[in-house]
């Protein structure tokens, strides 16, 4: 059992000395490997901070009721009183002329044209939150609807359009992103297939001797999965750091992009969290690039196989 | 030992190489296999190595019948089985001691056995003391002795040999062919393809020959 290990050793020694006696080579190779996993993985950090911004500004469904600037206090009152009875409305919300300018001069930056106007251009507000199984489409325009014929309301609106429209568009991008996963972990297995099949093929005499003494498919492979495993992890750990110089790259504009928005989200980096997954999954590909170009060749070792290297040799 | 019978070959290209070969050889025979070159030589030993499977027939080694031997099992066959190459494929990259330790390692011999053992086979080739050169620094019959040495480094109860003295003297050929009957003395079974009928003579082995893929003559030893 100590012996076994001790091969096993051995093999990642070996495997490791064979990228560091070339290492140009090997760091072009690397690189490669980095870039088919950082490029990813950077989509997917986008993607993560975009969802949690949206998520941020993502309110329940409202309908916002404009009354006319002409209603009482008492009709007012009564309007909301009768719409919090109905069972298909959680919470209405009355946003006064008043208190919606101060919100309007606070949160646009058009305080000072707004002292120029004599009167509130704004109406006073009914923002309706509908039950949570009152919230489709089709019930929301029908509340619409309703509300649009009640006396003192001069506009219905739903907000709740462009907040679909986000939910879809993100929605798309990130099957946008899975897709370029699929082609970049392709690519990335491709990559280091065709670097397992050149070392195979420059290994050819010492594969042949070794089959030829008894030496099993799992002996001939195993310096070569621990090489394709080695890539794949060294490319995950180097895709890490490139993401991370990429981060520390667009960190500063990106802040300052939002303090100009008065946003207060912080944005994610790429964390402990991406570089494990980043090396689990390129050491992971890795192994399965060179167990098949592996397999694909130890095929023809067999005796009986259509076209044997052994016996070519010999 | 080795057992065909009525064996036949023929490769994927529809050249038959063997056809209807049958003989049996003995525990610790000595066996000198004969033929002009593409008379079937290689083609036979590649049957025994599990190399190649016979088209029809039965081929028993180690009385294991090797028509149905699965793919799989091939490995633990060949341990059983040492070869030397006319070429010796020896690995030029690594030292003399880790070419002989291969089957070993290949094996899964433990560190200190197999320090053991490759220092036994060198002896029994003479060549200690070269351990650590590698195969380069060495002549050609001493290259060849590697071979031999790697062969029986793991004990096989068969040793085959593929024209190992095609590429030397006389002088150094009638060396290598002494080893193989000093070996053959320990109760190895060994056969050895050769086109030189001087060594049939001077070991007095029996004698197999092939011509066009059928077995023309089985000689029985001079004892």
């Amino acid at each position: 059992m100590k012996a076994y290990f001790l091969r096993h050793a051995q093999m990642l020694l070996f495997a490791l000395g064979q990228l560091v006696r070339q290492p140009a080579a090997s760091l072009m190779t690397l690189s490669v490997n980095a870039i088919a996993l950082a490029l990813p993985a950077g989509l997917f950090l986008l993607m993560e901070n975009t969802t949690r911004a949206s998520a941020a500004w993502e309110a329940r469904p409202q309908i916002s009721v404009y009354l006319k600037s002409t209603v009482s206090e008492n009709e007012l009152t009564g309007l909301s009183d009768r719409l919090l009875s109905r069972a298909d409305i959680d919470e209405v919300i009355y946003v006064s002329a008043e208190s919606g300018l101060a919100e309007f001069r606070d949160l646009s930056g058009f305080g000072a044209a707004l002292d120029l106007l004599d009167e509130n251009p704004l109406p006073a507000v009914l923002t309706v939150y509908p039950a949570r199984d009152a919230t489709a489409p089709e019930q929301m325009s029908a509340l619409a609807t309703e509300f649009e014929n009640l006396p003192n309301v001069e506009q219905v609106q739903i907000d709740l359009q462009w907040l679909q429209r986000l939910r879809s568009l993100i929605q798309l991008a990130q099957r946008g992103l899975w897709v370029v996963v699929a082609f970049l972990a392709t690519g990335l297995v491709l990559i280091i297939s065709n670097t397992i099949r050149l070392a195979i093929l420059s290994r050819e005499d010492e594969i042949t001797i070794i089959d030829l003494i008894g030496g099993t498919p799992a002996f001939i492979r195993r310096p070569f999965l621990y090489s394709g495993w080695l890539q794949g992890l060294l490319g995950g750990i180097l895709a890490w750091i490139f993401l991370a110089l990429a981060y520390l790259l667009l960190r500063g504009p990106l802040i300052r992009l939002l303090e100009l928005y008065q946003s207060d989200l912080h944005i994610n980096g790429p964390g402990w969290r991406y570089g494990f997954i980043l090396m689990v999954v390129g050491a992971s590909l890795g192994w399965l690039a060179s167990r098949i170009t592996t397999e694909r060749y130890l095929r023809q070792l067999s005796p009986d196989a259509e076209h044997s290297i052994a016996r070519k040799k010999f | 030992m080795i057992r065909f019978s009525q064996v036949h070959k023929r490769y994927a290209n529809g050249f038959e190489a063997l056809k209807g070969i049958t003989f049996h050889i003995e525990p610790g025979e000595l066996i000198m296999l004969t033929g002009h070159s593409g008379a079937g030589k290689s083609t036979l030993l590649k049957l025994v190595l599990l190399v190649e499977r016979a088209t029809r027939g039965q081929v028993i080694v180690n009385e294991q019948n090797l028509v149905k031997l699965p793919a799989r099992r091939t490995p633990q066959h060949r341990r059983q089985v040492g070869v030397v190459f006319q070429d010796h494929k020896l690995l030029y990259d690594r030292t003399v001691f880790d070419n002989i330790a291969l089957p070993l390692v290949v094996a899964g011999v433990g560190h200190r056995e197999i320090a053991r053992r490759v220092r036994a086979a060198l002896d029994k080739v003479s060549l200690l003391g070269k351990e650590s050169l590698f195969p380069i620094m060495l002549s050609g019959g001493e290259q060849q002795r590697v071979g031999i040495a790697r062969a029986i480094a793991n004990r096989p109860p068969i040793l085959l040999a593929d024209e190992p003295t095609g590429n030397l003297d006389p002088q150094l050929a009638d060396e290598i062919m002494d080893l193989f009957v000093a070996l053959n003395r320990h109760n190895t079974t060994v056969v050895v393809a050769t086109h030189d009928l001087r060594h049939i003579e001077r070991t007095g082995a029996r004698l197999l020959e092939l011509q066009s893929g059928r077995l023309v003559h089985d000689q029985a030893a001079l004892s």
